[in-house]
């Protein structure tokens, strides 16, 4: 049978018990769970950094490790707040077992939601009642995970679309690393086996912006040299990237307008189809002729792109050859100088001019590769 | 040009090749320039033609200055320590009877020192790779390796010594 979400109403001269009061609560709750389940993606939202402060004593040098206030939401919607910075427990870490041997050896470290009941003094008329709950504190755990365990984090059991709050399940939120060494922390870490924070994202099929442009900003606005996207309709629609400087103005390095004009003020590399790309270079004897940027061997393999090589023997100077006599010199003629595919043949013979030695050695050459690679549909 | 990017052979640092690239000097990498591993020259004054191709995995790419003696002549060096220094070419024996390898080096070694050998013929599938080391205050090293007979190209790496090109028929 279907879940029903049931909504309280209320109506004149109705007594209200706690559980009319209680469902105004937890609708509003369960609401906003589903909402930032579903419409926003788990992790970060604010702060929540580890710092590490040196200090020591007679065991000698460690590290004070601390959370920063911060905010976070956890894969079922929960909203954890840690209001000021708290200090890692060592004790908690020791007491985990989960010390391995080896160095610069990273654990993760976890927030995760708890909800605690409080018993405060609230208003009541039965004496009987007294000593009830009547609040619940939005708590938070920090524990450590074994090394590896941060692989595990999208493992974690999701609520069905129905549930509100999720008040009794645990869900870990991954908030750095610490080094462990002789039971105190030694170090903090934001990344490990590639695993690093996990920030608050927004899911949505369809963003629009309300005064005529929309902006992403990999930081916030206030934060300059920081990369940035914006899409308006200046000049008749254009989408512009670059850097936001300290006001959060986009200074734009590429630009593409509502007609397709490119307008980039760096480089462009990978392969243009229709245009054509160079390289050139120095090669010896026995090495493949290196492809220009963004054009790869399966390109040239499939037929995709073509390559004309050219290559031109490089006549040396005699440095390193035997030496000889001071009216005799080393002339060299080449023997062969091709591309066999992309690969160097360069033979090269060294002479006397007196004509008591010669030498067969590997050449050098210069090199000109020119990849074309074919627009889509063929020209 | 700044830099130069030299291929060589990773056990020992012995450059095989070199090469310079104009527009993306900073980004060439071994697969760019070897992926199909790297045709090595061989035989007496490279005639016949032999050639004898390093595999991919046996080879690194170095990046430093441009120097043209080592462009001119990339196999008269080897790799130590970052940089390419020029190698003694004095010649080293190298006696392959089908039972073993016997290496003798040109001078005595003053520690345990590991001398690579590449080994091809038409009578073996694979090209042997190994390593036959040569023992302190020595100057010959000497290894157990079954032939069946036949004619061999086999290229010395030996450290402080330039590649060295033998062809052996037993």
């Amino acid at each position: 049978m279907a879940t029903q979400i049931l909504r309280p109403v209320f109506s004149e001269n109705q007594i209200l018990s706690s559980s009319d009061v209680n469902r105004i609560v937890n609708y509003a709750r369960d609401a906003r769970a589903r909402h930032n389940r579903y419409q926003h993606a788990w992790g970060i939202v604010h702060g929540l950094e580890l710092t590490a402060e040196d200090r020591t004593d007679d065991t000698g040098d460690y590290k004070e490790v601390s959370i920063q206030p911060g905010m976070l939401i956890d894969g079922h919607g929960r909203e954890v707040l840690v209001s000021e910075a708290v200090r890692l427990s060592e004790d908690i870490f020791d007491q985990l077992n989960i010390e391995q041997s080896g160095s610069d050896i990273k654990y993760p470290v976890f927030i995760s939601a708890r909800d605690e009941e409080v018993t405060e003094s609230a208003t009541s008329i039965a004496p009987c009642s007294l000593g009830a709950t009547s609040r619940i504190s939005e708590k938070f755990d920090i524990t450590f995970g074994r090394v590896g365990s941060e692989l595990d984090l999208d493992k974690q059991t999701t609520l069905p679309v129905s549930d509100g709050v999720n008040r009794a399940g645990t869900w870990l939120v991954l908030i750095g690393y610490v080094g462990w060494e002789n039971k105190r922390f030694d170090n903090i870490f934001t990344e490990s086996n590639g695993i690093g924070l996990r920030y608050a994202g927004v899911q949505a099929d369809d963003v629009a912006g309300v005064n005529d442009r929309l902006v992403l900003r990999s930081a916030e606005k206030t934060i300059e040299d920081k990369a940035a996207l914006i899409i308006d309709n200046q000049n008749n629609g254009e989408m512009r990237f670059g850097i936001q400087d300290n006001l959060g103005n986009i200074v734009p390095v590429f630009t593409v307008n509502a007609k397709g004009d490119v307008n980039a003020e760096g480089k462009i590399t990978g392969a243009i189809a229709g245009g054509v790309q160079i390289e050139s270079g120095i090669i010896s004897d026995g090495a493949l002729v290196p492809l220009p940027p963004g054009i790869t061997q399966a390109q040239l393999d499939s037929g995709e792109a073509t390559a004309h090589i050219q290559l031109s023997p490089r006549f040396q100077n005699a440095n390193g050859l035997p030496t000889v006599p001071a009216n005799v010199l080393w002339q060299m003629t080449v023997l062969e100088c091709y591309a066999e595919g992309r690969r160097v043949n360069c033979r090269v013979r060294w002479i006397r001019t007196d004509g008591l030695g010669a030498l067969t050695l590997p050449g050098t050459c210069d090199f000109q590769i020119s990849t074309f690679v074919k627009a889509e549909g063929g020209i | 040009m700044d830099a130069m990017h030299l291929i060589h052979f990773q056990r020992t640092g012995h450059v095989l090749g070199a090469l310079t690239v104009l527009t993306q000097n900073d980004s060439v990498m071994i697969d760019d320039v070897a992926e199909q591993g790297f045709y090595l020259r061989a035989g007496p004054d490279l005639i016949p033609n032999t050639r004898v191709l390093i595999n991919r995995d046996h080879l690194a790419l170095l990046s430093q200055d441009f120097r043209s003696s080592v462009m001119n002549r990339p196999q008269n060096y080897a790799v130590t320590d970052g940089l390419a220094e020029e190698q003694d070419d004095r010649g080293i024996v190298v006696v392959v009877d089908g039972v073993t390898v016997d290496i003798t080096l040109p001078s005595f070694v003053s520690s345990a020192t590991e001398v690579w050998c590449l080994i091809e013929g038409p009578m073996i599938e694979e090209t042997i790779v190994r390593p036959i080391t040569v023992p302190n205050a020595s100057v010959l090293g000497s290894e157990n390796l079954s032939l069946p007979s036949g004619t061999y190209t086999i290229v010395i790496f030996a450290p402080g010594y330039t590649v060295q090109f033998f062809t052996e028929s037993f």
